[in-house]
């Protein structure tokens, strides 16, 4: 009797010790999965069900977004449940962890099935074919091209075979508060106007009313950097992925001089001290949709959203042309892509929801422009007339800049990320007052160069 | 003869079979942790060191590279240099800090009083709360132009408009801050080992006319010194791996002042698809902190005074007596 107790009590210690391993928690300093997920300025990252169980596959889903873009998506996707006989299970998160999310799935060959990618990762992926090419679902029709041109499919197209469909155009703009230009009694700027035309404009509000104006793009130098060297008639990279403006004494000098010019405002005042703006982090904190800024430099996308913060239409206009360049260096990009990952078990299905997020009516009017302009000419057309005052000025104002644009940029080469954060910390070091323009150019184009060629 | 050997060999059988049975309950007992060691600790440490050694992007199969990813490392990386000594500022001014707060507050929890409890679950709370991203997320607010900080401070008549997070000359104090904040669990340990000083020496003190500050010169610190060694070596260790804070809080930024040399291993790994990169950063991690801990452990024979060591040196002038 009293071995039985005994091997009894040394079995119950055993369970226990397993039970007590189990909910240990880790230790101190070590980063736990939440943990990484959880980063970041906006919301939650989620893998829910659909609450509709109809068959046993599932549709895996991801996209990075706001807590609006995640509402919108969801919306729309529960009405494809509701006529369609699939579940979903929604993995969204935010921009900051998505990517590290993304590739730890990819090492154990567990991506989902539909991925929302970028034009600085696509390259990554296509060239790894964690991604299927799209060109047989095309093919037979099951993703519609019939309003769609299919120039602008050159955007997600990699090594020749379409591995991103581009959801929408976005590019580059200028917004402005009208109101302050009202107030400093300065007419709105035109589509035309010009570098020195953009400086003037903020040193005269600046006097008139004494509201700074943005640092252009702080927080991405690229994008204000690509507008300056196409300018000057060059592409940003060349299709070895090099960069070609980098022996042009001509660029170079013409983005240093911009690069001086913006500090020469801080150093003014005219702009805003750029350790303020480093630590906008949210919408709401940034000082164009607070009535605190005249003048912003952004991507189109997020016209609406910051014209809904402020409360009032805000004016936009393509960016200031440098005063000795030969064009307007305005480019269009694709927004993001869906993509099809290798891991997808039922790629027909796939195509048809992804289809369903491009061309169909319905989810366009519950997505709107959120995820850019749609490629379709159909969808376009349709929803200027559903669509908010925000939204159609953006609308317009794509369709006064693809007038003057070519084509779609090609997504970035492989191992870009790493280059443009090189141009972004050398933007921000010129700022601080820690380089001037010269090095902060030069030590891009050197750093770049090595980066890119590896 | 045959027979002797046969009844040996059985004995021998029997003991090793209760040897194993015995065994085996232990190594069940230690089942659970050795699962987790060997998955989550003994493998990741061998395949991180394969890993350095290959060139990895993580959506495809890796592939040997021999020493480049090191060589790279510390001809070409400008930022690798840049993250240690951001790293090394960090960790030798935290440390420091952290285990002189705790030693303060701990020689002011070492008294008997109703309240003292309080006092210890309170002090002890910021480090339950860990490097977390809730704290983190909180604290970046604290020390923004419009936080607690600067409201505090004007409140109390200091003129302070500055955003410390993104002033390149603060931005890594606020990080420092959150790290020495977190002082409870060294406070703890020095509690422990206040508490383990005999009080008859501080009363013999007393009677000898020795003060305060003479008693925890001669008296406190020295017998402290153990406690010191340990939790000087854990902190400095878990110094040298921040990471959370300074990711969420200023994110490397701005201009790269607080790119603390984790945060730089993880953009490498994660952002830029070279986890071979990251790998071989890590095993350069670790032989720095191995450096800084056996230094620390070398030159503990000089300034550590463990009290039983003491009674060795009498002990053998007796025997030489004697003999």
């Amino acid at each position: 009797m009293k071995r039985k107790i005994e091997k009894m009590s040394k079995f119950l210690v055993l369970i226990g010790l397993a039970l007590i391993m189990m909910s240990c928690s880790s230790e101190n300093d070590a980063t736990s999965e939440s943990e990484m997920t959880g980063a970041g300025d906006s919301t939650e990252s989620s893998s829910e069900n659909s609450q509709v169980e109809k068959t046993d596959t599932e549709v895996r889903i991801t996209w990075w977004g706001s807590q609006a873009r995640h509402n919108s998506t969801i919306e729309a996707l529960d009405k494809y449940v509701e006529k369609n006989d699939v579940n979903f299970s929604y993995e969204y998160t935010s921009w900051s962890s998505y990517w590290e999310t993304l590739a730890t799935q990819a090492v154990g060959n567990n991506l989902p099935d539909i991925i929302q990618m970028s034009t600085t990762d696509i390259v990554n992926y296509s060239k790894n074919n964690q991604i299927v090419s799209l060109q047989p679902y095309i093919d037979s029709g099951i993703i519609d091209l019939t309003y769609v041109d299919k120039n602008s499919l050159s955007a997600g197209t990699v090594e020749g075979e379409v591995t991103g469909y581009p959801t929408g155009v976005n590019t580059v703009s200028v917004v402005y508060n009208k109101e302050i230009f009202d107030q400093a009694g300065v007419d709105y700027p035109k589509d035309n106007w010009t570098w020195s035309e953009y400086l003037d404009t903020a040193k005269k509000i600046f006097e008139e009313t004494g509201v700074q104006t943005d640092i252009p793009f702080l927080s991405e130098a690229r994008w204000l950097a690509e507008y300056v060297v196409r300018s000057y008639d060059y592409d940003f990279y060349e299709a070895d992925g090099s960069f070609g403006w980098a022996n042009d004494e001509r660029v170079l000098n013409g983005l240093k001089n911009a690069f001086a010019d913006i500090k020469e405002m801080v150093e003014l005042g005219v702009f805003i001290d750029p350790e303020v703006q480093i630590a906008w982090a949210t919408t709401e904190d940034n000082y164009i949709v607070q009535g605190k800024s005249a003048m912003a430099f952004l991507l189109s996308n997020y016209y609406e959203t910051y014209s809904d913060v402020l409360g009032a239409p805000m004016g936009i206009c393509m960016l200031p042309k440098p005063d000795d360049a030969d064009k307007s260096g305005m480019y269009m990009n694709a927004n993001m892509y869906w993509s099809i990952s290798a891991d997808c078990e039922d790629p027909e299905t796939a195509a048809s929801i992804l289809n369903y997020m491009v061309n169909d009516m319905e989810a366009m009017e519950t997505i709107l422009a959120d995820r850019g302009i749609s490629l379709s000419s159909e969808i376009r057309e349709g929803l200027t007339e559903v669509v908010g005052e925000y939204t159609a000025n953006t609308f317009d104002y794509i369709s006064s800049v693809s007038e003057i644009v070519e084509k779609t940029n090609a997504p970035d080469p492989a191992n870009a990320a790493e280059a443009i954060n090189v141009l972004k910390v050398n933007y921000q070091a010129l700022m601080y007052g820690e380089m001037d323009a010269e090095e902060a150019i030069d030590d891009f184009v050197v750093q770049a160069t090595d980066i890119l060629g590896q | 003869m045959n027979y002797r050997s046969k009844n040996a060999e059985l004995i021998t059988k029997t003991k090793n079979r209760n040897r194993f049975k015995e065994n085996v309950y232990g190594y069940l007992f230690i089942g659970p942790w050795l699962i987790c060691f060997i998955v989550f600790m003994a493998i990741p440490f061998v395949t991180s060191f394969v890993l350095s050694f290959t060139d990895y992007n993580m959506l495809s199969e890796p592939k040997f590279i021999g020493l480049n990813n090191y060589i790279e490392l510390f001809t070409k990386d400008k930022l690798f240099w840049q993250a240690l000594s951001v790293t090394f500022r960090f960790v030798f001014l935290s440390v420091p800090l952290r285990l002189l707060f705790a030693l303060a507050i701990a020689l002011l929890l070492n008294r008997q009083s109703k309240l003292v409890p309080l006092y210890r679950c309170v002090y002890y709370l910021p480090s339950i709360l860990g490097g977390s991203v809730a704290v983190s997320v909180m604290w970046k607010y604290c020390f923004s132009k419009t936080g607690v900080v600067n409201i505090f401070l004007n409140s109390i008549g200091i003129p302070s408009d500055i955003s410390w997070i993104s002033n390149k000359d603060t931005a890594l104090w606020s990080i420092i801050l959150l790290f020495v904040w977190q002082f409870g669990s060294s406070m703890l340990i020095f509690l422990a080992g206040l508490k383990q000083i005999p009080k008859n020496y501080y009363e013999a003190a007393t009677v000898d006319g020795a003060g305060v500050f003479r008693q925890f010169f001669n008296i406190t610190l020295p017998l402290l010194t153990p406690i010191i060694l340990f939790n000087t070596v854990m902190q400095i260790i878990g110094g040298f791996m921040v990471f959370t804070q300074a990711m969420i809080i200023t994110d490397g930024g701005p201009v790269n002042k607080t790119l603390v040399y984790v945060l730089y291993l993880y953009q490498q790994s994660f952002k830029y698809y070279k986890m071979g990169y990251g790998s071989a950063m890590a095993w350069v991690l670790l032989l720095i902190v191995g450096f800084f801990t056996a230094l620390i452990f070398k030159s503990s024979n000089t300034w550590v005074f463990y009290e039983n060591e003491s009674k060795k040196p009498r002990t053998k002038k007796l025997k030489k007596v004697v003999s």
